[in-house]
C-alpha cells in the first residue's frame, strides 16, 4: 500500500472519475482506430469503461458497446449537471 | 536524518552491540524501510545504516512515520502544482504522436485554461486544439487530460501566440 507509485495514484484517481461518471454522456480521443467515440458511460470493470456508443467517425461501428481501455484515453471529458453539453454530431459542431 | 546526536565511539560500539541483539525483532521491519527510503541510503552500507539507525523501537516507528508523510508529500506535487494553476492558462502536449478529429489527424497540442484539477486528470477550459489548418480551434466543451498522457506542459502560455506546428 505505501509502495503505490504516483503513477498508480494517478491511474487509480482517474479510473474513479469514470466510475463516478456513470450514466453520464462522454467524449474520448484515443491514439487508436477509431481515434473517437461519444456515448454514454454504462459501467466501469477494473481499467475498461462499457460505453454505449452513439457517435465515431464510421456509422457502422455506433450503436453497440464498446470496452475501452482507459489507460488508452488520451483526452477526454464526461458531462455533468450545469457544465457544458457535448453537442450531437447532427448539429454539426467541427 | 540529519538531526541525529552525535556519539562517542564507545556509544556508538554498544549501540551496534545492541541492535545485533534487537535485529531479530526488528529485522523485518528494517529490511523493509531500506527499500522505502533509498534516497536516504543509496550512498551507506549496511554498518552504517546500523548505527545511524537507533535500535530504538519507538525510533524506528518515528522514520517510518516520517517516510510515510514525505511520501504524500510527493504525490501531492505535480496535483498541487496544477491546483495553483487554476485560472491560468497553459500549453499541454500528450504522448501520442497524433489524434484524430472527425477525419482530421492532428498533433495533441493543447492550449487552455486550467479549471478543474483531480487526482488523475486536469481539465481545460475554455481549450484551443491546435489543429493543422485553424490552430485556434476552440473546443465547444472542457477537455480532461489524463495526468499519465501528459508528455510535457508550460504554464502561463499566450493561447493566442501563434508558433508552427510541423
Amino acid at each position: 500500500m505505501s509502495h503505490q507509485s504516483i503513477n498508480q495514484i494517478h491511474d487509480e484517481g482517474l479510473i474513479e472519475h469514470f466510475r463516478m461518471g456513470k450514466g453520464h454522456r462522454v467524449f474520448i480521443l484515443t491514439p487508436s482506430y477509431p481515434f473517437m467515440f461519444i456515448g454514454i458511460i454504462k459501467d466501469v470493470r477494473a481499467d475498461v469503461v462499457d460505453v454505449w456508443v452513439e457517435t465515431t467517425h464510421f456509422s457502422q461501428l455506433e450503436n453497440r458497446i464498446w470496452h475501452i481501455h482507459i489507460d488508452n484515453i488520451e483526452v477526454f471529458y464526461i458531462e455533468r449537471e450545469g457544465e457544458p453539453e457535448i453537442p450531437k454530431l447532427s448539429e454539426d459542431y467541427y | 536524518m540529519s538531526d541525529k546526536p552525535i556519539k562517542s565511539e564507545e556509544a556508538v560500539e554498544l549501540e551496534v552491540r545492541l541492535k545485533t541483539e534487537k535485529k531479530d525483532v526488528i529485522g523485518d521491519r528494517f529490511a523493509g524501510n531500506e527499500l522505502e527510503d533509498k534516497h536516504h541510503k543509496d550512498n551507506k552500507n549496511e554498518d552504517i545504516l546500523v548505527t545511524d539507525h537507533k535500535p530504538d523501537v519507538e525510533d524506528q516507528e518515528n522514520i517510518d512515520r516520517e517516510e510515510e508523510s514525505s511520501e504524500i508529500e510527493i504525490d501531492d506535487d505535480l496535483f498541487r502544482q496544477f491546483e495553483y494553476l487554476i485560472g491560468d492558462s497553459v500549453l499541454v502536449v500528450t504522448e501520442t504522436q497524433q489524434l484524430n478529429l472527425l477525419g482530421q489527424t492532428f498533433r495533441p497540442i493543447f492550449c487552455g485554461t486550467v479549471c478543474e484539477v483531480e487526482t488523475g486528470h486536469i481539465t481545460l477550459y475554455p481549450v484551443t486544439i491546435k489543429l493543422l489548418n485553424a490552430p485556434f480551434h476552440q473546443s465547444p466543451f472542457p477537455l480532461s487530460i489524463p495526468f499519465e498522457k501528459i508528455a510535457h506542459f508550460t504554464p502561463n502560455f499566450d493561447c493566442n501566440m501563434r508558433f508552427p506546428l510541423v
